[in-house]
């Protein structure tokens, strides 16, 4: 009896979540997802309610003099300005989080010594490729999908929530899932092509911080704590030669300030970026894109030149 | 039910298997013997589809390694050495999974029927890490007969097994083979348990197959040995002859 190919990768996949759910690996990323949401939440409206706060002071106290009022503070702030924190909580916790589920979907099986046994059954490289790329795409839309919710509620409950800013939360959703879903990949990549679990973690890592810190400085010249920021300042690349150059070789590798620009658009924000002629936010998707299809190739890549036989051979 | 012409695996210069033939028939329990290294499990990961060949070919059931390794797989049952499960599952989370993926859409009836053929109903909702190493060496045998293949590949199936694990897992390597009539190719190192299990043996040395004969015919043709293990060394003492068959 032939089974369609897609029922193995399903099966494989089932199998991971409830791996995952047993180990509660699924529980304590949900977790921290809905912990990372929530915290952003309360920054963004607490620093907003401060400052309305220390307005609505002022401006009763100009009232009494009979001064004129100032504007409004938030007038010319885009309603969605409440989620920027998220775009930084993204790059720097998010991946993390990507990286580890990647990670442990792709070395569960190795972990447990099934490898050979996984593969003398009629279960082919693509099944067990579609059954990894399946569980940490579903992970990650759920982890993401929870996220979601809750800001789309407290949106709801603070300002009404039009449909407009509903499109804008699941267009910054989306936008965070091609990024993430790259690193959970490379978690994958890296799992499967790694003789023991010490490469296996610290290499997707070491990605991570070039891509978050070093190649935002070379791009951008941007110093670390600069791309704690979820806007990008101002920096001055066109001043030297050299750091123009490396700027344009670097600057599209910088998936992380690529991300942090789309999504600030997303959301409305001012997008400041670099003094280069700015890129197109066309651009700044398909470069996100290639990154998720690139890291995507990786993993197959990885799958099929995994050697089954030794697939066991992991400590 | 398994022929190999000429099988041979090259890792760079170094030749792990070299150029063997050997037959299988349909109901041998067939104990392949050798020394550490000596290219057993070289030979076993080839015949179960897991790594290509460098060079000959073998059928299984019919269907060629290579070619047809998709058809070897829904014909085959293997339980590698040290056999290892998802240990945060249940034994039959365990059996459901490789049971679903050996094409059975509705195991339920088919890990009732191999769990009791192995007398293993009792710890089928206990982890698989909480068993102990014969309980798992069973729950990996099920998997591997659950979907009731032509032939079952044991690798070294008695290692870390106290007595009566090694005493209860020859009588169902047994039973498979007579109530089943599942072929079973067996590596071992236990040369006590391959004279009590199999009925055919080949030994393979640095690679080379350097001999191979029913056990029966064994027992005639070395009737001065007093066990299969003086056999053994009389045999493997002589690495690079020809097979003697």
């Amino acid at each position: 009896m032939v089974m369609p190919i897609i029922n193995q990768g399903i099966r494989l996949a089932n199998k991971d979540l409830k791996l995952l759910m047993k180990e509660n690996t699924f529980i304590i990323i949900l977790l921290i997802f809905l912990l990372m949401s929530l915290a952003s939440m309360y920054i963004s409206w607490s620093s907003q309610h401060m400052v309305l706060q220390v307005y609505g002071e002022a401006s009763k106290q100009l009232m009494e003099v009979g001064k004129p009022l100032p504007p409004y503070p938030f007038a010319s702030t885009p309603p969605l300005s409440i989620m920027k924190n998220m775009i930084i909580y993204i790059v720097l916790i998010g991946a993390l989080l990507a990286i580890t589920l990647g990670h442990f979907i792709a070395v569960n099986d190795r972990r447990a010594g099934v490898i050979r046994i996984l593969f003398s059954k009629s279960f082919s490289k693509e099944d067990f490729f579609i059954g990894k790329i399946l569980a940490s795409t579903e992970m990650l839309f759920a982890a993401l999908l929870s996220s979601m919710i809750i800001y789309a509620v407290s949106m709801a409950l603070i300002s009404g929530m039009p449909p407009s800013l509903f499109l804008g939360i699941i267009a910054f959703y989306a936008v965070s899932f091609v990024y993430l879903a790259g690193f959970a990949y490379i978690g994958i990549f890296f799992g499967l092509n790694a003789d023991n679990s010490s490469k296996a973690i610290l290499l997707p890592l070491i990605l991570w911080i070039i891509i978050t810190f070093a190649l935002p400085e070379f791009g951008s010249a941007l110093y670390p704590t600069s791309s704690l920021n979820p806007v990008l300042p101002d920096t001055s690349v066109l001043d030297s030669p050299i750091l123009k150059a490396f700027h344009s070789i670097a600057y599209p590798l910088s998936i992380s300030e690529q991300y942090k620009e789309a999504t600030a658009t997303v959301l409305g924000l001012q997008t400041t970026g670099t003094n280069m002629p700015p890129y197109p936010q066309g651009s700044r998707m398909l470069i996100l894109f290639a990154w998720f299809f690139g890291t995507l190739g990786l993993s197959y890549h990885a799958v099929r030149n995994f050697d089954a036989a030794q697939g066991d051979d992991y400590e | 039910m398994i022929e190999i012409k000429n099988l041979t695996k090259k890792y760079g210069a170094f030749t792990a298997l070299d150029g063997i033939s050997l037959i299988v028939k349909k109901g041998d329990i067939f104990g392949f013997l050798g020394h550490n290294g000596a290219g057993k499990t070289t030979t076993t990961n080839m015949l179960t589809t897991l790594l290509e060949p460098t060079g000959g070919s073998a059928t299984i059931a019919g269907f060629d390694i290579v070619s047809q390794s998709m058809d070897v797989r829904r014909n085959i049952g293997y339980v590698p050495e040290n056999v290892q499960l998802y240990d945060t599952l249940t034994a039959y989370e365990n059996l459901e999974f490789f049971a679903q993926l050996s094409g059975i859409s509705h195991p339920r009836d088919a890990i009732g029927e191999t769990l009791e053929f192995l007398q293993a109903t009792s710890f089928a909702h206990k982890k698989i890490g909480e068993l102990s190493k014969g309980m798992r060496q069973r729950i990996g045998l099920a998997q591997a007969i659950i979907h009731k293949p032509a032939v079952l590949f044991l690798d070294e199936p008695s290692a870390g097994l106290d007595p009566t694990g090694i005493i209860q897992l020859r009588e169902i390597i047994i039973r498979l083979n007579k109530e089943e009539g599942t072929t079973i190719f067996m590596n071992s190192h236990l040369l006590v348990e391959v004279a009590k299990t199999c009925t055919a043996i080949g030994v393979l040395n640095h690679g080379k197959l350097v001999y191979t004969d029913t056990l029966a015919n064994t027992l005639k043709r070395f009737k001065n040995e007093d066990s299969l293990e003086k056999i053994y060394f009389s045999i493997n003492g002589d690495a690079d002859n020809k097979p003697r068959n």
